[in-house]
């Protein structure tokens, strides 16, 4: 049975129908990319995913489950990091386990492996203003990861990182991932990146925002760093670019995830 | 503009510029009657002379005892108020009125009204300070609280923070930043009502020692615990900004 | 990321909207706050034993007494007059000044120090020092608003001359502005918010400069009336020219408030 299921998921924001009856099936440990122009709903269907915005209709299950509220088997990704400006590197890595009611130093040892796992030896007390873009996100993925998380849903992670960052980072979590096997829903709307990434791309079109194609990625892992030399690459990526041109985005002004 | 100046020229400008006013001060005040218009020696002398005596540290304790009292109090009722108001927002809706009325009214105008009601003894200057401190620090702490970026508090919330997590992460230190600079201003105000309420309640503190001096026409005399508030000013509004960059390093480093 | 803002923003609206509209339930409260003190401080006065606690409808009355027998509007004009005048002086020299440092490094680098020093501190102590001085008449109050109400125009002024956009100024440059022209255009047009925020300021500062110079003096003026009245233990008449100061504070708070918002709002329009 699929972990995450999405069924006649509806989400309406005053008269725009930000998702029309949706469905979304994700098994466990697949990587899955949404892929979409912005404000085709994929960052609301993430949203209701992780219990924070309630669909209007319809119902999310995780392990069979109904989705009411944050899970503590599910954790966010966020495109602007969201650190606390007054936590060290390794105290926002311990966030989650702090909540949990770990004292401080015990959740400081627990964390260590993640932040090795990261890359941020050598930065555990720097504060988060004192880090790079890149090296801010490598400890949202390790706050992420330390509460050792089912699912792993991530909102643009690396969105906001210049291009060649990037890649590093793509490459990193493909690393993380093969070490950890989370189940990943993994938001973008880079083709390149979902493809580099992914078991399946779920295509999404606005208005209402719906699927439009599954797309099963044939690549196996691990996956070569010159994966973008491929010529199934090449084809994958240009029929993912016809059907995004064809749902043309709306008209201009309106901005979304 | 941001590039770093000789230190030599930065102090040169300034203790010159110090300079001339003194010199020209000195020779108007000199010109003009010495006593009567101050000559900065003539303060210098005064200043002497007040500290050899004792005289501004007997009046001088009293003011500051007034001062921690009234201030420490203003701080313990209005940080707690305030970080309430911020987080619940019908506490806010049905505080925000009063307060802000409150917070606008001259206060100084009411201190002889206050010193009637409550007589003219140190309780009542607690009070006053106390009443002008307290109002900056609980605005200032609200609006720390209520500032609090969105994004963490959804974040918060995903990890399914409780409560005092969510206040012990995230809300205080978001608004410290804000409820210092409440202080800071509080200590200003507070200041000020010390010494208007010394001009009026009973025969302590340097309010009092400054009318003294004026109702003699001393104004040399009378401008030594004048400098002195002013040292006590300076010192306290460094001394915070310190403690600012030492509590909250995140807030002044990431504005550079 | 402004989708996502958006979406937040609808979605608590969404969840909220079964309830009552919450502009009007913000309304609603906020009112009955008002009322609330109000009602306190009248029950209180009523309960009160004491003579020297006075309620609201007594201070309502003594307020029709005073204007009646128009004491209350020859002090408040008394006091009106110098508090203009303070104003007009202080709030120029402040400009002058704020304009200087924010826009010569030297001036910026000599005054800047001494200038944030008199600032922080509690200027009312040289108050009757000032009145020694220049008297106990008109002169005394004006200049001592004008010292209030001098720092934070200055101070504004010049954060706001700072902030000028370098992009604008070399824009200025590339088209070889003279240094009139680009104050014209440029430097006072976008410090203009900060100083109508020095000036919102300065309102307080210079009231309560008036009121305890009138204390000093204890001539004319509101502060005398206070002063007076409460000496007399005339708790009610002397409570009208705290509640007229209040307003007076709140209007002219407000006012400027609202043309810094508007001045803010078409900014970000651009």
């Amino acid at each position: 049975m699929a972990q995450i299921r999405a069924e006649n998921v509806e989400k309406h924001f005053g008269h725009v129908q930000a998702l029309g009856r949706l469905h979304l099936e994700v098994e466990t440990n697949e990587f899955v990319s949404v892929l979409g122009p912005s404000g085709c709903g994929k960052t609301t269907l993430l949203r209701i995913v992780a219990g924070l915005v309630p669909p209007d209709g319809g119902t999310v299950y995780v392990d069979g489950e109904p989705v009411t509220g944050p899970r503590p088997n599910t954790t966010l990704v966020f495109q602007h990091f969201r650190l606390l400006p007054w936590r060290t590197a390794e105290d926002n890595v311990a966030y989650g386990l702090r909540l949990r009611g770990m004292a401080k130093r015990q959740a400081r040892e627990e964390v260590r492996p993640y932040i090795e796992m990261v890359g941020l030896e050598g930065f555990e007390k720097s504060y988060p203003y004192q880090l790079s873009g890149g090296m801010q996100q490598r400890v949202g993925l390790a706050r992420a990861l330390a509460i050792d998380p089912e699912i792993l849903l991530m909102d643009e992670p690396f969105g906001a990182l210049d291009a060649q960052t990037r890649e590093v980072m793509q490459e990193e979590l493909l690393r993380i991932w093969n070490a950890t096997h989370k189940t990943v829903v993994f938001v973008t709307h880079s083709i390149d990146e979902a493809l580099v990434l992914s078991d399946k791309v779920v295509v999404m079109a606005a208005r209402p925002g719906r699927i439009i194609e599954t797309i099963e990625v044939p690549f196996p892992r691990p996956r070569p760093t010159n994966l973008r030399a491929d010529p199934v690459f090449a084809q994958l990526r240009t029929r993912m670019w016809e059907l995004l041109r064809t749902t043309e985005p709306e008209e201009t002004g309106v901005a979304g995830g | 503009m941001d590039r770093a100046e000789d230190p030599r020229l930065v102090w040169g400008l300034r203790i010159g510029f110090a300079l001339v006013v003194l010199a020209v001060w000195q020779v108007t005040a000199v010109r003009l009657g010495e006593n009567f218009f101050a000559a900065p020696g003539a303060i210098v002398s005064s200043a002497v002379a007040l500290l050899r005596s004792g005289e501004l540290m007997h009046y001088f304790v009293p003011t500051l005892e007034v001062l921690a009292w009234g201030f420490l109090l203003g701080l313990a009722v209005g940080i707690p108020i305030g970080l309430a108001i911020g987080r619940w927002r019908r506490l806010y809706w049905v505080s925000e009125g009063p307060i802000n009325l409150f917070y606008t009214t001259p206060l100084a105008a009411v201190i002889p009204i206050i010193l009637v009601i409550l007589g003219f003894g140190t309780t009542t200057k607690v009070f006053v300070v106390f009443a002008f401190v307290v109002f900056s620090v609980l605005i200032n702490s609200a609006a720390g609280v209520r500032n609090v970026d969105g994004d963490l508090l959804e974040l918060a919330r995903s990890y399914g923070s409780s409560e005092p997590m969510l206040w012990r992460e995230i809300l205080i230190p978001s608004a410290l930043p804000f409820v210092l600079v409440g202080i800071r201003i509080g200590i200003g105000r507070a200041l000020i009502g010390a010494v208007v309420a010394e001009f009026y309640a009973g025969i302590s503190g340097v309010g009092y020692l400054i009318i003294y001096y004026s109702n003699r026409f001393d104004v040399a005399s009378a401008l030594v615990p004048v400098g002195m508030l002013i040292a006590l000013g300076v010192g306290s509004t460094a001394g915070l900004k310190r403690l600012q960059e030492w509590l909250t390093p995140w807030a002044s480093e990431a504005r550079v | 990321m402004v989708g996502v803002a958006t979406d937040e923003r609808s979605a608590t609206g969404g969840r909220r909207a079964v309830r009552l509209p919450s502009r009007v339930e913000e309304r609603l409260w906020w009112a009955s706050g008002l009322v609330l003190v109000v009602v306190v401080w009248q029950v209180y006065a009523m309960l009160s034993t004491s003579s020297l606690i006075v309620g609201p409808w007594e201070v309502v009355e003594a307020t029709g007494d005073l204007i009646a027998s128009g004491e209350l509007w020859e002090y408040a004009q008394s006091s009106a007059l110098s508090f203009a005048i303070g104003m007009l002086i202080g709030s120029v020299s402040g400009l002058v000044i704020g304009l200087l440092v924010g826009r010569f490094r030297l001036v910026e680098i000599t005054l800047d120090p001494y200038i944030s020093a008199l600032y922080a501190t509690p200027l009312v102590a040289i108050i009757p020092v000032l009145i020694v001085l220049l008297g106990f008449g008109p002169l005394s109050k004006i200049v001592i608003v004008s010292i209030f109400v001098f720092f934070p125009v200055a101070i504004n002024t010049a954060a706001g001359v700072k902030e000028v956009p370098r992009d604008l100024l070399e824009l200025a440059d590339s088209f070889c502005s003279r240094e009139m022209l680009t104050w014209r255009d440029v430097v006072v047009p976008s410090a203009l918010p900060f100083i109508v925020t020095g000036l919102r300021l300065s309102v307080g500062r210079g009231l309560i400069g008036v009121v305890v110079a009138e204390f000093e003096t204890a001539v004319t003026g509101l502060g005398y009336l206070i002063l007076s009245k409460s000496r007399r233990f005339l708790m009610a008449e002397s409570l009208v020219p705290v509640v007229v100061l209040m307003i007076a504070g709140f209007v002219l708070y407000s006012l400027l408030k609202r043309v810094e918002d508007g001045m803010l709002e078409r900014r970000r329009g651009l």
